[in-house]
């Protein structure tokens, strides 16, 4: 069972190791085994119930998913362990193509797990950011990237002149956030992660068969209220028809049919049409168009022309798909797609010249701001259950408010990330009736128990309008917001060591190893333990490996109680809000914030995600180049996250992909 | 050859009239000729009416919220509580010990197998397991699927149209279709279809439909050619999407294509579509799909069906209004732990109906005949909780109730009390999931995720007391 599971492993993410041709480095293999593995992992001294002796006698016999882990944990750099002397760079790759040869003899094939999302941050940041850089700039590969759910919905509504594709919270799988989708276009990621990636969103069984049903619905709600209703029984053949697929292609793909296209669409409408009615006729033609590939996926190619062997850029039609999706979730205006008609003629600060003012729009904003959620991850705050008060309190109401906070912080576009991390100016709603309104209405109606105290604000304290409050001492950023820590929290406690993880990959651009199916760690249920004294059950060797990265980061937020309220006791005793920061204790999350805050080496990490976003995949070591201009950029414009965006939008990480075939 | 039509009176009358399997199966004829060869379904069925293979089949039935132990335990037998069970105990029942919310299936106590004290404690807990209580992992409160569940497991191996199919209910019924419950594999979860009409349209509206196959496959056709063309203009670029895509369509059509070529008659012989099918009322909507899934194992089109009936924690809130019970499903799960009676009595009234339309289920397969018995001894029903034994669960003990009939189970108004988890006999879910991989022909040992460190007779093989 385990083998099938690892093999629809790989087979769901695609085989990205290149067959090689080279001969299996069989004894660099084995000396690597001596050297590095086998002191713990032999006959006698089995750590972790792991024995590597098999694979000196027979590679492949030895069971596949012990294989995988092996190449995995070394590719990632889990293993060999730290404090242990490392292979050299050469050492490793020929045990890695030793390991991948096994595994194929095994009926597999490895992943690039650097490419998934979730695993970002295994590429080395160091070379990224102080490496030598390479002569020649390169290219990431050509690719076809499934609209988003958001994106495929404004453009099918603004064609069919209203709302049909309902935007719909569909699935438990994942968790949606505050994107709404439709169900044929569901998001496939894992948690904690931007959650467009090109490289895993597809269209398999379940979702062709409705997205076949959506599109006989955007057909048939074009014929009947929309566009094409006078057209109904136009007949099959009729010159009008061509004027009609013209205006249907440029509203779907900003181009009209040629000639080859428009012909094996009107073939399908006669088909039809010698055993169904022409209105049937007409709606299939119609339906067809929403089916094709270039209906669900941006193609980025790289058709545009080149003197280079080994690159292109991508054509003009191309580009301004790319920068107009990145701005705007409902893609390119005409007006964008004429703007960047011989771009490839433009000088970059030219080329920026005509990104700027796209980069001003509320569509930009809003889709700033839908990154910072995707990253912050604060809207996760309305599906945390609170038994106690569960329905009085209002997450809706901290969400909103901390969107205010990014907002500002992203409209002044200055120091932006210090700001997000240190300001501790929120703004906060006002209270109507406070004087003459019983009660009731003051605590539950006006909010003051469930939202106003989360804030430790005292009902004297209100005023009627919002108003933005500063927070000095008790609160600094977003992730001491409410609606943050609240995110991160459950019924009955805070989520100590989810907050230490989010800051350990998002800020620190560490990983944590995948979590170990079965782990089912329970803290002890004794009422008088703080958490902090529960955590200690994960002191364990095997736990701490991984917990000492979360733990002491995510501890300091013990400063807020369970609904996010500012404590300075817990339990009846002063709570505890120590941490350490990179080796060096934190006393408060105040402290530890503006310590993060203050790094240059957060801000790069920060750049990284902004990239994963707007890209749609992970960084490799081929885009140093296009996120040191990234991180310039920023400084030199006095923290600004635009002009960083812009450097991302002219780069060749953008622009160019690999000629295809793909290099091998 | 004389074709009797099938109705919900055949369902529910208690003196419905047999109708030879034999008999419905030959009516499913074939509108062209040689078209068996390309039928995969219809080859099987006729093996099936020549005697030559006995398929076996499964009912899912998941209800959310947890299911309490003492809810589904015999009343002539002492619940010995978690923690104090030194030893797997077997002790026997009869109908009139069943405990209310069993009574409705009291004709088939002789029939019905129930598990105490099995862990999932692999499945992690909350408020739900999602898929991983068929699949054997942890979710980690739905985020992550890491395999196929077992619904799918079993089917994929079964040349039926459809391998399984997913239904079920939801607090949230303005959606067509949720993902809770079951998966093809890791990162791909199966949809659960919640909208009654659209289960209907999808599996029973294409029988015999000529004309909307024609169109269909035009349509299907112009896609295929335009994937293909996209395909040759990009070489290997992106090559595995455009492939799935392109398989997709494929099999959409070949289904299609099948179902479109049973006899229009098929049709008269599923319980047929009424006014409730428009109803967004939960109990409408279960009455439903327990109806839709019935008739799809009934005509063969499918020989796994799951029932998702409020699973997961944003589908499982549901108001059973219908049934005279005003509260929420977390509110009667929350007020469980504090034992008040309004809580036990609605938990009790829902479960009880859940059973009641498993009850209408096993009647219908219970009439129509099938080699030397009827459709009944070879359809198990499997009733259990995506939330183990409570509202807040951590899977320590799995309750569950099978019911049916399979060869190769032994079931026979028994009911197994297993030994505490750290104690001889103990057994966790993975057991009963390769019990029933077994019980369908696939002898598999190792299902789903294990607990390392764990003794692996405890985890791996089928429950020896059940399987023969």
């Amino acid at each position: 069972m385990k083998l099938s599971l690892i093999t629809i492993l790989c087979l769901g993410f695609g085989a990205v190791f290149a067959t090689t041709e080279e001969p299996v480095p069989v004894e660099a293999a084995h000396d690597f085994i001596q050297s590095h593995c086998i002191n713990c992992h032999n006959d006698r001294k089995q750590k972790g119930d792991i024995n590597l002796r098999p694979l000196l006698h027979d590679a492949a016999s030895v069971d596949l998913e012990l294989l995988v882990s092996v190449f995995d944990q070394l590719d990632l750099e889990e293993m060999p362990p730290e404090d242990e002397e490392q292979p050299t760079i050469d050492e490793k790759s020929k045990m890695l193509a030793f390991l991948n040869a096994a595994i194929k003899a095994s009926g597999s094939s490895t992943i690039n797990k650097k490419a998934l999302p979730g695993y970002g941050n295994y590429v080395d940041h160091k070379a990224l950011f102080e490496g030598a850089l390479s002569d020649s700039a390169s290219a990431p590969p050509p690719r076809i990237w499934r609209y988003s759910p958001e994106s495929y919905s404004e453009r099918v509504n603004r064609i069919v002149g209203h709302d049909v594709v309902k935007f719909v919270p569909v699935a438990t799988f994942p968790l949606p956030q505050k994107g709404l989708k439709h169900p044929a276009f569901p998001y496939k990621g894992p948690a904690h992660t931007a959650k467009d990636y090109a490289t895993i969103h597809d269209f398999g069984l379940t979702e062709t068969e409705l997205l076949i049903g959506l599109a006989e619905e955007l057909s048939a709600a074009q014929f009947n209220s929309g566009s094409l209703r006078s057209y109904r029984n136009l007949p099959p053949g009729d010159a009008e028809w061509k004027r009609l697929l013209n205006d249907q292609f440029r509203k779907l793909y900003s181009r009209t049919p040629t000639d080859t296209e428009r012909r094996s669409l009107f073939d399908l409408q006669k088909s039809v049409a010698e055993t169904s009615s022409i209105q049937t006729a007409n709606q299939t033609m119609i339906s067809a168009t929403y089916l094709r590939p270039e209906s669900l996926f941006r193609f980025e190619i790289g058709t545009g022309r080149s003197g280079a062997s080994d690159r292109a850029p991508l054509s003009p039609l191309e580009y301004a798909y790319v920068v107009g999706f990145a701005l705007n979730r409902a893609g390119p205006t005409p007006e964008v797609v004429n703007k960047f008609e011989r771009y490839e003629s433009k000088s970059k600060p030219n080329l920026k010249g005509l990104i700027r003012p796209l980069l001003e729009s509320e569509e930009a904003h809003r889709r700033i701001m839908r990154f910072m959620d995707e990253y912050f991850e604060y809207g996760y705050a309305a599906y945390v259950f609170k038994d106690k008060h569960h329905r009085r309190y209002r997450p809706s109401w901290l969400i909103e408010d901390a969107e205010s906070f990014i907002s500002r912080i992203v409209k002044q576009d200055r120091n932006v990330l210090k700001e997000l991390l240190t300001s501790s100016e929120f703004n906060v709603r006002g209270a109507f009736n406070t004087k003459s309104a019983p009660k009731w209405f003051q605590d539950e109606t006006n909010g003051h128990l469930f939202y106003h105290a989360i804030y430790n604000l005292e009902k004297e304290d209100l005023g009627k309008d919002p108003e933005w409050r500063d927070f000095q001492k008790k609160r600094a950023g977003i992730l001491t917001h409410p609606a943050w820590l609240l995110a991160f929290s459950d019924n009955t406690k805070n989520h100590a060591i989810q907050r230490g993880r989010w800051i350990q990959t998002k800020l620190l651009g560490g990983v944590i190893p995948d979590t170990p199916v079965e782990v089912d760690a329970r803290f002890p249920e004794d009422p008088a333990l703080t958490l902090r004294e529960k955590m200690l059950v994960v002191r364990k060797e095997e736990c701490w490996r991984c917990h000492q990265r979360m733990d002491p980061l995510g501890l300091p937020f013990e400063q807020y109680n369970l609904w996010g309220m500012h404590r300075t006791t817990e339990l009846n005793r002063p709570v505890d809000t120590t941490g350490e920061l990179n080796g060096e204790a934190v006393g408060d999350p105040i402290e530890m914030l503006h310590r993060l805050g203050d790094s240059k080496h957060v801000h790069q990490v920060f750049l990284r995600h902004v990239f994963r976003f707007f890209s749609g995949r992970n960084e490799t070591l081929g885009d140093a180049k296009t996120l040191r201009d990234m991180e310039s950029a920023y400084y030199k414009n006095k923290g600004s996250l635009k002009e960083s965006l812009l450097e991302l939008l002219v780069s060749d990480s953008f622009i160019h992909r690999q000629k295809f075939p793909p290099k091998k | 050859m004389e074709k009797k039509a099938f109705s919900n009176k055949s369902a529910e009358s208690s003196h419905a009239r047999l109708y030879s399997r034999h008999e419905f199966l030959r009516g499913l004829s074939l509108s062209a000729a040689g078209s068996v060869l390309l039928n995969p379904l219809v080859g099987k069925l006729s093996a099936e009416v020549e005697g030559r293979s006995q398929p076996t089949r499964l009912l899912f039935v998941m209800e959310g919220n947890g299911c309490p132990p003492n809810q589904v335990h015999p009343t002539n037998l002492n619940l010995t509580p978690i923690g104090k069970r030194q030893q797997t105990v077997e002790e026997s029942f009869q109908a009139e010990d069943l405990p209310i919310a069993l009574k409705p299936v009291s004709d088939y106590a002789d029939r019905m197998l129930i598990l105490q004290g099995i862990s999932g404690r692999i499945c992690g807990g909350g408020h739900s397991t999602y898929f991983g209580a068929l699949g054997c992992f942890n979710t980690r409160e739905g985020k992550h699927v890491l395999g196929p569940t077992l619904d799918y497991e079993i089917g994929r191996h079964n040349e039926t149209l459809f391998k399984n199919i997913s239904l079920g209910i939801s607090q949230r019924s303005h959606l067509d279709i949720v993902f809770n419950s079951s998966a093809a594999g890791a990162n791909n979860p199966i949809g659960t279809i919640c909208n009654p009409q659209t289960a209907y349209k999808r599996m029973f509206s294409p029988i015999g439909d000529q004309k909307n196959l024609a169109v269909k496959t035009h349509l299907l056709d112009y896609v295929k050619d335009d994937i293909r063309s996209v395909k040759r203009r990009l070489g290997s670029v992106e090559k595995d999407k455009l492939d799935r895509y392109l398989s997709a369509y494929e099999e959409i059509g070949q289904r299609h294509s099948a179902i479109a070529d049973l006899d229009p008659g098929v049709k008269n012989r599923i319980d047929p579509i009424t006014e409730k099918y428009r109803s967004s009322n939960p109990v409408d909507r279960l009455e439903c799909h327990f109806e839709l899934a019935t008739s799809a194992l009934v005509t063969g089109l499918t020989n796994v069906a799951t029932i998702a009936s409020g699973v997961g924690h944003q589908d499982f809130s549901i108001v059973f209004d219908k049934l005279g019970v005003g509260l929420q499903k977390h509110s009667i799960g929350h007020a469980l732990y504090n034992k008040e009676p309004v809580a036990i009595e609605a938990s009790e009234k829902i479960r009880t109906f859940h059973f009641e339309l498993i009850a209408r289920t096993l009647k219908k397969l219970a009439s129509i005949p099938e080699g030397d018995g009827t459709m009944l001894d070879n359809t198990l029903v499997v009733y259990l909780s995506d939330a183990a034994n409570e509202h807040h669960t951590k899977c320590d003990e799995w309750p569950y109730v099978i019911l049916g009939g399979n060869p190769r189970m032994k079931l026979g108004g028994r009911c197994l009390t297993y030994a505490d988890f750290e104690n001889k006999g103990h057994r966790t879910v993975n057991a009963i999931h390769n019990t029933l991989l077994h019980s369908s022909g696939h002898p598999v040992n190792d299902f789903g995720f294990k607990i390392p460190g764990l003794d692996h007779g405890v985890q791996e093989g089928p429950l020896s007391e059940i399987f023969i």
